[in-house]
């Protein structure tokens, strides 16, 4: 067996240490990138979690604030949007007197809840009268109701006269942005969430001038600018 | 007699810069990509804004509006009709919609 042979395989030490060198190197380059590379991917999620969450906030309030008026249906404060929510629509048959009870052809997104829901009832010239709903059951009488429909009986808290020819059902309740999401209050309930919890405690109502709006901020730090959206005019 | 040769060694960096700079050329592609996305989807978003704010006034007007992600420009004509046009930063139209705006 050749010993100098053997001697002289393999690397020296200054070799094998600059190659650790090396390697060392590589592997924390690697590494870096691979740590700016998942909190790029970090602060991309959160913005998007933030943008998803706003779009989906703009088209709740878009949605709400459209189908009454500012000032007289919603209220916009720094904190909260409070309003009438409406949830459905409900024709009156004709009727002789005065009366708290009224026989309707009824529409709407849900089933009229006594528990929770008013009546905002309009005459043909646009007259409004408030009134609490108390009392709903089935009714035979097809007063030229549409397919779909539900006829029903609405006992009222007081009386109205002949002239109402319409009732739309609603709910008290209000918006508020707390705890990083936009969340929805019925009546004196508790806050539901309607989103994720993503937004820092920087997001909130826009009242700039003659609009409403919503500013929203990612939760996670460095997660670049804020996203603004428009939700309504309040003059 | 033992070792790398000169050739060995250039043909090996050269072989790992070519590496090294489709490794850069990549990260620096996704980063503009996603710049670039990101100012699309602002702009998409300011034009949405915009499009909300016309379907709540009775009477709509033309207008235009500079972003920092590139230029908004809308017109109404007699029946309501908005058409607008979203352009970038470069000039490049990013985004036509023509609706028309409903009662409010």
């Amino acid at each position: 067996m050749d010993r100098r042979a053997g001697r002289c395989a393999g690397f020296s030490a200054p070799e094998a240490l600059v190659g650790l060198l090396l390697g060392l190197f590589l592997v924390q380059l690697g590494y870096g990138t691979l740590q700016r590379l998942r909190a790029t991917e970090g602060r991309l999620a959160a913005r998007t979690d933030a943008l998803v969450a706003m779009r989906v906030a703009r088209h709740v309030l878009r949605t709400e604030l459209g189908r009454g008026m500012e000032g007289e249906d919603w209220l916009a404060t720094p904190d909260s949007v409070s309003l009438r929510a409406f949830r459905g629509t409900a024709r009156l048959c004709p009727r002789a007197e005065t009366t708290d009870e009224l026989t309707v052809a009824y529409e709407g997104e849900r089933r009229p809840d006594p528990a929770k829901d008013s009546l905002v009832l309009v005459d043909p010239l646009g007259h409004r009268e408030v009134r609490a709903l108390v009392g709903v059951t089935a009714s035979a009488d097809a007063c030229g109701a549409n397919p779909g429909d539900d006829l029903e009986v609405w006992r009222l808290d007081a009386a109205v006269g002949p002239d109402a020819v319409l009732a739309r059902l609603f709910e008290r309740g209000s918006y508020h942005l707390a705890s990083s999401a936009l969340r929805y209050r019925r009546g004196a309930s508790g806050r539901q969430p309607l989103t994720p919890e993503v937004w820092s405690s920087a997001t909130g109502w826009t009242l700039t001038g003659d609009q409403l709006g919503l500013h929203a901020e990612p939760r996670t730090p460095d997660a670049g600018r804020p996203w603004e959206a428009f939700l309504a005019w309040t003059e | 007699m033992k070792g790398f040769t000169l050739l060995e060694v250039v043909v090996a960096l050269l072989l790992l810069e070519v590496a090294v700079m489709g490794a850069v050329g990549t990260l620096t592609i996704a980063s503009r990509t996603l710049g670039e996305a990101e100012r699309l989807e602002r702009l998409t978003t300011e034009a949405e804004g915009v499009l909300d704010s016309l379907a709540g006034v009775a009477t709509p007007g033309s207008g235009a509006r500079t972003v920092p992600a590139g230029t908004l420009e809308w017109t109404v004509d007699t029946t309501g009709t908005v058409r607008l046009r979203a352009l970038r930063s470069d000039g490049d139209e990013w985004l036509a919609v023509t609706s028309a705006v409903p009662e409010p």
